[in-house]
């Protein structure tokens, strides 16, 4: 929980007209200079969350509290908030400068402390000497970093960023995360950002709230996410996972594809329906005949990927079927037993999303 | 083959030509007969603004025009917002109200017009001739700001609202720039209509008010005046140099690229 | 919605009255008739002669005023044979002229779509241009071109003194020493086809220029000769610009009234020209109204085949912009 809270956001609920619950009561805390990333597939509500935020959407419940005061009455034009759009949606126009210089200019600023402030926000993304191009002349990774210079030149408090890497390829892409992250830093701003990514997710955020159905499943640092799932959904969505169907047979011990595992999880009572998690990495191959593995589930593998640093092998147990990292390869057709160390296996309550709930939101974000 | 192709293509340049040569030819002849040549002369440019008939239709055709265009612009333009922000159903009804003009013919447009001013009372003339071409030039010009208002990012207004306008600022700072061609072709447009136009004009027009196309109509039953030629003339040339003028730069500089339609500055 | 009200009020009002509530009146004047109102002569008690009107009032003088009422009389006078023929004839000069606009106009824009001309949009521009001159003017000077005492026949007498045995050819084959082009079917006709050519070649140009180049280079590739690209590629690929041109074409044809006029002398008067009347000379607006709305189906039936419906917006999502 941040010490310096500057939006704090309470039971925040979007119904549109048609009747669809975009928002079904989230509240988040931010804190001042926080990298906060809200992440979640298409139609989770992550974008409508950023868009009540900026005061585009109209909220049908809850408070948006920026600095302790209500500003969900307030238009977009008077929250000192400023926003990143998906597509940019620069003023084509208008020139580089003219484009960055658009809320000063409107606020009457001196127009010489203006140019001098463009230039120095020009320099920030990277873009010194680009005062005089046409925005159409420019490429989608420095159209980018115009929008980010003409949004950051009102000294926001908060600047919101609506999947602004999306339209990027992978290697301009992962330079932005890194520029982005710099600016961050540097400027002392807030940042909002919304993704779909979650590795774009996990390498830039102090923070992320994982989103599901207009809800947020899952608030932490994203070594947190990543090791403590708390949910199945959670855990499929951040990276490559297994997810088993298995049984508590009481406190660390846990039974699953046949076979029984210690474990350090308790509180789910006895012979409790539970979800289990576990990493491909963590996931161990031993030699079929091995004694000491005698005791572990056995299967056969079906496929054998080349992934550069590792191995993706698929490991058939019974009706399921495992993913396994591993930098050790074993050709296919090979019998293997499973073996998982008590720490990693992941012992989850049944997930609680109805799937009909899921299956109109993914409608309504076609 | 290929100068077959040219040659095909001069010979409709050639058909299309002919009358307005010969048109502009006759604007020189010093007789008023149009079968017999008799030198040349320029004494109908001379007479032609001596002749108040034909400067008065001359200046309605011009003032109906520009302030038909100006108005259809402002209320098409608006209109085309309207349209562009309404929900699908509406739209679509509206809309194919707005398109109704366009696929009449002239003819039911002009009669439909002259009914409506009958049933209001409103005596035709100047006032009625104005409001006439104004109702017919406004589908012209949501038709040419409505695909403008299609290709503009649909969060642009939201970023100026975002960076501190008001949304009024934000629609002259951004969007209007941004639909501007749309709506400049769209007065061009609706000017060329109304100063084209005599089917809608010859209903809608009454009480000694009348215009160029008017004018023309009734002198050509007994025999046009070589100064509405001159006149014509007048006009035809500074159109011409108007659109080669605009043109030729762009032509000068990217040659062959310019060939696309949408590059060139032309009314239609 | 709250701020897009503000607009589309005032705009939708306007659509109403300026569209709507025209043609309704055609449509209302087009099923009414006017009668005179009904009234019976009778004798005031002091002996006078008066007249009393079905509502119950009184007047000395013999009423006047007449009364529209629904009527279908208008109907049955358009389905006379006079009449019919005139839409008859209306309707196959348009489609003659469509026709030929079609075969000429096509192959001008693909040639200017092809890569004979350096620019084909100056060309373009100046197919165009001559619409910035008066249409009656250039119907008028066509008119100049092909009268009896008109710049054709001098050009053909003149030619005729020059060449004795072309001379003799053209008597031998009863042409008189005048040729009489004007005021028939054939020189409205070319009226009609010099005035529209430019808007059937126009979107038939926009059509084939949008057209994927690689297109065509893929049916060759593919092995199909340069006719069969076109009957393959380039022909199904401009249909859409050829509906819009035969529409842009055949709408104003079929109604109008002014060429007929010049180029037809009075002599091959179409409906728009009987429509005119009725609102002219003849003063009957009801019957005009009722050919009117004959000529809006007609139209409405002939684009109604053509068209299939616009799919241009559908699925789009609700965008504000103020």
């Amino acid at each position: 929980m941040p010490n310096n809270t500057i939006l704090s956001i309470r039971d925040l609920r979007v119904v549109f007209e048609d009747g669809f619950t975009a928002l079904g009561g989230v509240s988040i805390d931010i804190g001042q200079n926080e990298f906060v990333t809200l992440l979640g597939p298409s139609g989770c509500g992550k974008t409508t969350l950023l868009r009540c935020i900026g005061g585009f959407e109209r909220p049908t419940g809850g408070e948006i509290l920026y600095k302790g005061e209500n500003i969900i009455p307030l238009p977009p034009y008077k929250r000192n908030i400023n926003t990143v759009f998906q597509r940019y949606a620069l003023f084509p126009h208008l020139n580089v400068a003219q484009n960055v210089s658009f809320g000063p200019d409107l606020r009457r600023e001196d127009k010489k402390k203006t140019a001098d402030e463009v230039a120095r926000m020009l320099a920030l993304v990277g873009l010194a000497g680009f005062e005089k191009r046409r925005i159409s002349s420019l490429s989608g990774g420095q159209q980018q970093r115009v929008a980010i210079a003409r949004a950051l030149i009102n000294r926001p408090d908060v600047l919101l960023l609506d999947e602004p890497l999306g339209a990027l390829d992978l290697k301009l892409r992962r330079e932005m995360q890194l520029e982005l992250k710099r600016i961050q830093r540097e400027s002392g701003i807030t940042f909002i950002f919304v993704t779909h990514d979650q590795e774009e997710a996990l390498t830039m955020s102090d923070r992320v709230a994982v989103m599901r159905a207009g809800k947020i499943l899952q608030l932490g640092t994203p070594e947190d996410i990543y090791n403590e799932p708390q949910s199945a959904f959670v855990a499929d969505f951040i990276g490559d996972s297994n997810i088993l169907a298995g049984t508590m047979v009481h406190d660390g011990l846990v039974r699953f594809l046949g076979c029984t595992f210690p474990c350090v999880d308790a509180g789910f009572g006895n012979e409790a329906d539970v979800d289990i998690v576990l990493r491909p990495e963590d996931v161990k191959l031993r030699p079929e005949g091995e004694a000491a593995a005698a005791q572990m589930p056995c299967g056969e593998v079906e496929s054998l990927l080349f992934k550069g640093v590792h191995y993706e092998m698929k490991v058939r147990v019974g009706d399921s079927v495992l993913l396994v990292h591993s930098t050790h390869a074993r050709p296919v057709g090979t019998r293997v037993r499973l073996n998982v160390a008590p720490e990693d296996i992941q012992v989850m309550h049944k997930s609680d999303c109805s799937p009909d709930v899921l299956k109109k939101h993914a409608q309504r974000a076609v | 083959m290929k100068k077959l192709r040219k040659l095909y293509v001069g010979l409709i340049m050639a058909f299309l030509y002919a009358p307005i040569v010969l048109l502009i030819l006759y604007s020189f002849n010093d007789s008023k007969s149009r079968a017999n040549w008799g030198g040349f002369t320029l004494r109908w440019y001379r007479e032609l603004f001596s002749d108040s008939a034909i400067l008065s239709a001359l200046g309605t055709t011009l003032s109906i025009g520009l302030l038909a265009a100006a108005l259809s612009t402002v209320l098409g333009t608006v209109g085309a917002i309207a349209l562009f922000q309404m929900k699908r159903r509406p739209r679509q009804l509206l809309l194919s109200a707005v398109n109704l003009p366009m696929l009449n013919s002239e003819v039911v447009t002009g009669v439909s017009l002259m009914l409506l001013f009958a049933m209001a009372n409103v005596q035709l003339g100047y006032v009625t001739l104005l409001l006439a071409h104004v109702a017919f030039c406004v589908p012209y010009v949501v038709l040419s700001v409505l695909p403008r208002l299609r290709q503009i990012d649909p969060h642009m207004a939201e970023a100026a609202q975002d960076l501190g306008a008001t949304p009024a600022q934000g629609f002259f700072k951004v969007i209007l720039p941004d639909i501007l061609p749309g709506v400049f072709s769209g007065f061009v447009m609706a000017l060329t209509m109304s100063i084209d136009d005599f089917v809608v004009s010859f209903f809608t027009t009454g009480s000694g008010v009348s215009n160029l196309s008017i004018t023309i109509y009734t002198m050509a039953k007994r025999g046009i005046s070589p100064k509405i030629n001159a006149l014509s003339t007048l006009i035809f040339a500074c159109v011409f140099i108007l659109l080669i003028g605009i043109n030729l730069r762009d032509f000068k500089k990217d040659g062959r690229g310019s060939g696309k339609i949408e590059k060139v500055k032309i009314p239609y | 919605m709250g701020k897009n009200k503000a607009l589309v009020v005032p705009f939708a009002l306007w659509a109403v009255i300026f569209i709507v509530v025209p043609l309704c009146l055609i449509v209302w004047y087009g099923v009414t008739v006017e009668v005179p109102v009904a009234y019976t002569e009778i004798t005031l008690e002091d002996g006078t002669p008066a007249y009393q009107l079905e509502d119950g009032t009184v007047t000395a003088e013999r009423p006047w005023q007449k009364k529209a009422v629904v009527s279908f009389d208008n109907f049955r006078r358009m389905l006379e044979p006079t009449y019919l023929k005139l839409l008859v004839r209306s309707l196959r000069i348009a489609l003659i002229t469509t026709l030929i606009c079609l075969l000429l106009g096509y192959p001008v824009a693909l040639i200017l779509s092809g890569r004979d001309f350096k620019h084909p949009a100056l060309w373009l521009m100046l197919i165009i241009l001559p619409m910035w001159m008066n249409f009656l003017l250039r119907t008028y000077s066509w008119m100049s071109i092909l009268e009896n005492s008109g710049i054709l026949n001098s050009w053909i007498s003149a030619l005729r003194e020059a060449v004795p045995a072309i001379d003799t050819w053209l008597t031998d084959r009863g042409v008189g020493k005048r040729i009489i082009f004007l005021y028939n079917e054939n020189a409205v006709i070319l009226g009609m086809v010099y005035n529209y050519l430019s808007f059937m070649i126009m979107p038939i140009y926009t059509v084939i220029e949008k057209t994927d180049r690689s297109l065509l280079e893929a049916a060759a590739d593919l092995g199909a000769s340069p006719v069969k690209s076109f009957l393959r590629v380039t022909l199904p690929y401009s249909l859409p610009g050829v509906l819009e041109g035969v529409t842009m074409v055949f709408v104003p044809a079929v109604t109008t009234f002014v060429i007929s006029q010049l180029m037809g002398g009075g002599k091959v008067p179409l409906i728009g020209d009987i429509i005119q009347n009725q609102f002219g000379k003849s003063s009957d607006w009801h019957f005009g109204a009722t050919l009117s709305l004959l000529v809006m189906v007609v139209v409405l039936a002939f684009m109604g085949a053509l068209r299939h419906m616009d799919r241009e917006d559908e699925a789009r999502k609700e965008v504000r912009i103020l």
